[in-house]
């Protein structure tokens, strides 16, 4: 049985990675970026970038300020069983590293605007929840989300028959419309399919790809690489301040849809893109995987 | 790539300001304080509004556009860990703002609109922005907390950072009404112009 108190622990030990150090691909695509930029103004703002990851991950300090809303994709072993409610052990880890890390407490009513001071409340942390088959453990990823990229994301839903080019214009428009609050170079994730509650996690979950991994199917592959070219010629760049990178990647997922239906969806995300999963066990080991 | 390196002591005089240009960068040392939030602004203007006096000086202040972990233990206050805030929030308030308390500096991330840029040209301010998301790395330039007024407006309390020469900061907007986003934003349209043509 894995005790809720290794989820909680578990869950603070990989938010606290998640905000304080960036997946290997995420850092070596902002290097790489760093190389290829020939606006100055982008070139240097990336150098400031790149020791401020260095800086992070040495002091333990945030990488960015906006230390995120807990948003948690969870894959439960069906053979895993748990001596308590997993919700409440993920609530409780959250709340546990805010106070002690701390975090600063972003969640707050919709409407009335108050704040929690937990950073938990009405349906957060987001819990998304799947599973593996056959397997006696849990699989937690850590998905910090920050509020700039959550605004200037997108959700169109066209009907069928609508070219795959206006979809196209859809997402160019997102990126176009960013403004100084996010900050480049993005990740983009497109989400094509599903249904309109779906079709956002798409693209959020095609955000959360490794950047260096393209999508399986190779007319999708080409397609990435295309939405990647068409966004890096709007030159928007780093800070705004114009450069030839202004996305590391675009990711595509894609869902079978209502034959009427062409859902598409763009998340944006910064390129503080942060991700860490764990992998808990009965014994009371805590895995760190990519 | 920027023109001219500077260190200033904060606050700033007109002097200082006017020697800035778009696309210089600067280091800032001493007050700075984290005003932010709309509701932070609008009590502000109303207390001077109702010809009130501040507990707080805030003329030739530099403002900083942050967003920050602060706590009180054992009657001190401390900062664990602070970044740039997005400035555009604020783009309504910020010209009465500058005009009512006479503001030199605003620190902050991702510019103003055109109406702040024109307050700031009448008022002899500078904009100035700190590299997007970088955190960790600024958090070394604040040495600390000098002081937090109106603590009894809760998260909008207003707290007073003491820095050490934080940056670099670029100047983006500058006092004679220069703008580094309004080049980028024109490129930006004619690009999307161009690629969404190409898609017919």
């Amino acid at each position: 049985m894995i005790p809720s108190t290794l989820i909680s622990k578990g869950v603070a030990e990989a938010y606290k990675r998640a905000i304080t150090t960036l997946p290997e691909d995420v850092y070596d695509a902002i290097k790489t970026a760093r190389e290829k930029e020939t606006n100055p103004l982008t070139k240097w703002g990336l150098e400031i970038v790149i020791k401020n990851i260095d800086v992070a991950k040495e002091g333990a300090i945030p990488i960015c300020q906006d230390t995120g809303i807990p948003e948690f994709f969870v894959k439960l072993g069906t053979k895993a069983t748990i001596d308590g409610s997993i919700e409440e052990a993920i609530k409780e880890g959250v709340i546990g590293i805010t106070k002690s890390f701390p975090l600063i407490p972003l969640a707050v009513h919709p409407l009335t605007r108050a704040n929690t001071l937990n950073n938990t409340g009405y349906r957060v942390p987001l819990m998304h929840y799947s599973l593996i088959p056959q397997a006696d453990y849990i699989e937690l990823t850590a998905v910090p989300a920050c509020a700039a990229p959550q605004t200037f994301s997108a959700v169109k839903m066209y009907p069928s028959g609508t070219p795959i080019t206006e979809a196209k214009k859809f997402i160019y428009g997102t990126v176009h419309n960013i403004t100084g609050a996010v900050c480049p170079p993005l990740v983009v994730g497109v989400g094509f399919g599903g249904l309109f509650g779906t079709v956002g996690l798409l693209a959020r979950e095609a955000s959360m790809r490794p950047l260096d991994v393209r999508h399986p199917d190779p007319e999708i592959a080409k397609l990435e690489d295309e939405l990647l070219d068409s966004i890096n010629k709007l030159g928007i760049g780093h800070m705004n301040l114009g450069g030839d990178i202004t996305a590391l990647a675009v990711n595509i997922e894609i869902g079978h849809t209502h034959s009427p239906c062409f859902p598409v969806a763009v998340q944006i995300q910064c390129w503080c893109c942060r991700r860490v999963t764990v992998r808990m066990h009965e014994d009371g080991r805590v895995d760190q995987l990519r | 790539m920027t023109t001219k390196e500077f260190k200033f002591r904060s606050p700033l005089s007109t002097n200082n300001v006017m020697s800035l240009n778009a696309g210089d960068t600067v280091y800032i040392s001493g007050p700075a304080y984290e005003i932010k939030t709309v509701p932070q602004y609008v009590k502000l203007l109303d207390i001077h509004k109702r010809g009130e006096r501040l507990p707080l000086e805030l003329t030739n202040a530099t403002i900083y556009h942050t967003f920050s972990s602060v706590e009180k233990m054992e009657g001190k206050w401390k900062v664990n860990y602070l970044g740039f805030f997005s400035s555009f929030v604020l783009n309504k308030q910020m010209p009465d703002f500058i005009r009512t308390y006479t503001i030199r500096a605003i620190i902050g991330k991702g510019g103003m609109s055109s109406e702040v840029l024109k307050a700031m040209k009448e008022g002899k301010c500078v904009y100035l922005a700190g590299v997007s998301g970088c955190a960790a790395y600024y958090t070394q330039c604040v040495e600390g907390i000098r002081a937090v007024y109106l603590e009894e407006w809760g998260l909008d309390r207003v707290v007073m950072y003491e820095l050490r020469d934080l940056g670099p900061l670029l100047v983006t907007m500058d006092a004679h009404g220069n703008t580094l986003y309004e080049e980028v934003e024109k490129k930006k349209e004619a690009a999307i112009k161009e690629i969404k043509t190409g898609l017919l």
